[in-house]
């Protein structure tokens, strides 16, 4: 019996033993080890891509993709590198380039980007330069996600409407307050005009859109003060706060606007074109998009750029095959990305093509490619625009939605705490 | 316990077992559990240990930590929201060890009669807890939705008024609890009812036969036999409750306004949202010298109970 247990317990040990070394196995392509922190259903159409190019490049460069989630991807990524072992090429995003760059993670790509052949007057400006910091290139963008508007067309045409969105604040009421009914019949609203998450990131990049059509920004010019606790950013708060009590357009405490305009129950959302491939496979569900309406002054949409870094420490070899990657997304994979994915090409040629015309979801997003505004670059990004409970934007703008705090004390508090982290370095 | 009701207690589990094999099942026992044990010290000893140094410094992970004394340890002290996370999560623990308790037991004995249908039944307790906590965390969400939620839609039907549930800071706790009762319970129902299958025959009849039938059967026979089985659901449940992270993480994110931010949540979004690696450490060994003082209390007191 002993002797029987031995024998197994070795060979238990042995077949343990061999799986281990079999991943040791290394074929001839120059393997990059990609890390897809895009979330579904867009990710799988960046997976097609890694198989095409796998594909069309087989026994020369081999992608190695791993999905995960983007919280995932940032904090698995300083833990990889501080262990030195880092993948080879990763998805990003645009703000939080000047963090990650600051701390040392992200290789300098200026050199092989010109090699590759990726040329900066092919693409759109704002998300061009939006990839460079302090002078240095850390990343190429592969798209950029400005909000607009997402509107029903079938509870517009019931409610009256033209089939389009708003285009100012005066028309946004009218809309809204058109399309809130109470179709039940039990006193309470059970449609609603808009709707937006009362928690998360969602209402700080509401408020960031609309200080912009205001022209306002809620950084000082040098990215060093926080400017919250001012007339604009207190108005722009309260109109937020009264859409949802006052006006009651908005349904109280929202936390899945998107699952509610899936289902019809609301008229308008805004969001990014990320969103256009999930809504397109509803059923049911006619919606078209438009500009994000001017609420202020001027034109202004919150957004953003999905990117692709590289980072630090990687050899050159590999770094070449992953630029080799990078181009052709960029390169060859433009529209696809924009037609299959939603979201929106940078390449100059793509967004002026009648072929990219056809996408019409597409037209309010490129229509806002010149007013979209960035996150503010800071070092201390995922502190304070991030969905966390600890980021003074989010405490500020859920104690006000949550009718707790009343609108002057807490922009006092975010602006102190804001700037707290940003002396805090 | 005085002798009286130790005899009272129909449980006793002195029976006599074969030491002969002893040995010969320790040597294989260390076999089989070896290869958990170098992992739980690789994986969990060693970065524990390593946590204390690295709580005395301020360190981003990458690049290199500096020396800062105590400063975490006071700073933890005056930090609201860690203060809040501490109270979050010892509310939750109050919350939801005893109440998942009850349930499991409940359940073990709805499950352990001669029920029709009671294999199906004891499949269905026990699927929510196969169960990936992202998916159980994501169903919660739509169904605790306020304003387009099943649950809020049924309570209106009864003619109530529906709850806010995640969305407000004094029921987000409680909604949590609930969806756990529905996800975890099972795990109890399975340990209790291997406890109740483990209680002997003979204990009823001699019971029976002092006339101690229904609840004074289940009183004085049924509980203290499955004495060591709540010592074990009950550290168990304390453990993973104290640990809870998944379901915050999926459901609320932490909020509304830090209601269901709790330690580990805090020691996460310390160590990867804002990059402070010493500061999230320091709150690791505040969190281990809460939990150790707790079960170590726990333990004395139930143990105290089975001897």
């Amino acid at each position: 019996m002993k002797r029987a247990h031995r024998v197994l317990a070795i060979l238990v040990l042995a077949v343990v033993a061999l799986g281990v070394s079999s991943n040791g196995y290394t074929a001839s392509p120059v393997v990059v080890r990609f890390w897809n922190g895009i979330g579904a259903p867009e990710a799988d159409v960046l997976s097609e891509f890694v198989k095409e190019f796998n594909q069309k490049h087989a026994g020369q460069y081999r992608i190695e993709e791993t999905m995960m989630k983007w919280d995932t991807l940032y904090s698995k990524l300083l833990i990889d590198f501080r262990a030195g072992n880092q993948p080879d090429l990763l998805t990003f995003h645009q703000p939080a380039l000047k963090q990650y760059s600051t701390l040392g993670v992200l290789q300098d790509l200026d050199a092989l980007v010109a090699k590759a052949g990726i040329k900066g007057e092919d693409y759109v400006s704002t998300a061009w330069s939006g990839t460079v910091v302090d002078g240095k290139r850390y990343a190429v963008p592969m798209d950029m996600h400005p909000w607009a508007l997402y509107y029903n067309r079938t509870l517009f045409k019931e409610a009256g409407l033209p089939d389009r969105g708003p285009v100012d604040m005066k028309e946004f009421m009218e809309f809204a307050q058109k399309l809130t009914k109470d179709t039940s019949g039990d006193g309470k609203p059970d449609q609603w005009g808009f709707s937006y998450e009362y928690n998360g990131a969602v209402p700080h990049r509401f408020l960031i859109s609309l200080l912009g059509q205001k022209g306002k920004r809620i950084l000082s010019d040098d990215n060093r003060r926080a400017v919250l606790d001012t007339d604009d950013t207190k108005e722009a708060l309260q109109f937020m706060y009264d859409l949802v009590y006052k006006y009651k357009v908005v349904p109280e405490r929202e936390t899945d606007p998107q699952g509610a305009f899936r289902r019809g129950v609301v008229g308008m959302i805004l969001d990014g074109p990320w969103s256009i491939a999930e809504f397109r496979g509803t059923a049911g569900l006619d919606y078209m998009t438009s500009p994000t309406p001017k609420f202020y002054g001027q034109a202004g949409t919150w957004g953003s750029s999905h990117t692709l870094v590289i980072p630090k420490n990687t050899k050159p070899a590999v770094q070449e095959a992953a630029m080799q990657f990078v181009a052709f997304v960029v390169k060859e994979k433009g529209f696809e990305w924009a037609q299959k994915a939603g979201h929106l090409p940078i390449r100059k040629d793509i967004l002026g093509s009648a072929e990219f015309k056809q996408l019409k979801e597409s037209q309010a997003f490129a229509g806002s490619l010149d007013h979209m505004i960035y996150y503010p670059p800071i070092v201390e990004y995922s502190r304070v625009f991030s969905h966390d409970p600890s980021s003074p934007l989010v405490k500020m703008t859920e104690s006000v939605l949550l009718g707790k705090t009343d609108i002057a004390a807490a922009v006092k508090r975010a602006q102190d705490e804001f700037n707290a982290i940003l002396g805090a370095k | 316990m005085d002798g009286q009701s130790t005899l009272h207690d129909g449980c006793d589990r002195r029976n006599g077992t074969s030491h002969r094999s002893v040995r010969r099942r320790n040597t294989w026992a260390y076999v089989m559990v070896g290869p958990y044990l170098v992992s739980v010290t690789l994986f969990f000893v060693v970065p524990f240990i390593l946590a204390v140094p690295v709580s005395l410094t301020n360190w981003s992970i990458i690049g290199r930590p500096s020396f800062v004394g105590l400063d975490n340890y006071i700073r933890l002290f005056n930090d609201s929201s860690v203060l809040q996370a501490l109270w979050n999560t010892v509310r939750y623990v109050l919350m939801q060890v005893p109440s998942l308790m009850v349930i499991g037991l409940g359940l073990a004995l709805l499950l352990n009669t001669r029920l029709k249908g009671r294999t199906l039944a004891r499949v269905v307790v026990v699927m929510p807890y196969v169960v990936n906590v992202v998916v159980m965390g994501i169903i919660w969400r739509w169904m605790f939705d306020p304003n387009f939620g099943i649950i809020n839609h049924y309570l209106r039907r009864l003619g109530l008024s529906g709850s806010w549930w995640l969305t407000d800071t004094s029921t987000s706790m409680l909604s949590i609890v609930i969806a756990n009762w529905w996800w975890s319970a099972g795990f109890n129902t399975v340990v209790y009812l291997a406890g109740l299958q483990g209680i002997p025959r003979e204990l009823y009849e001699a019971a029976a036969v002092d006339g101690a039938t229904g609840w004074v059967a289940f009183r004085h026979v049924t509980l203290p036999c499955l004495r060591p089985v709540t010592f074990y659901v009950l550290l168990m449940d304390t453990i993973t409750s104290f640990q809870l992270f998944g379901e915050p993480f999926v459901m609320t994110q932490g909020g509304p306004l830090g209601s269901t931010t709790t330690l580990t949540y805090k020691i996460y979004n310390s160590a990867f949202i804002e990059l402070k690696l010493g500061y999230a450490s320091a709150i690791s060994v505040l969190f281990l010298a809460v939990i150790s003082a707790l079960v170590l209390l726990q333990s004395r007191v139930v143990k105290s109970g089975i001897d």
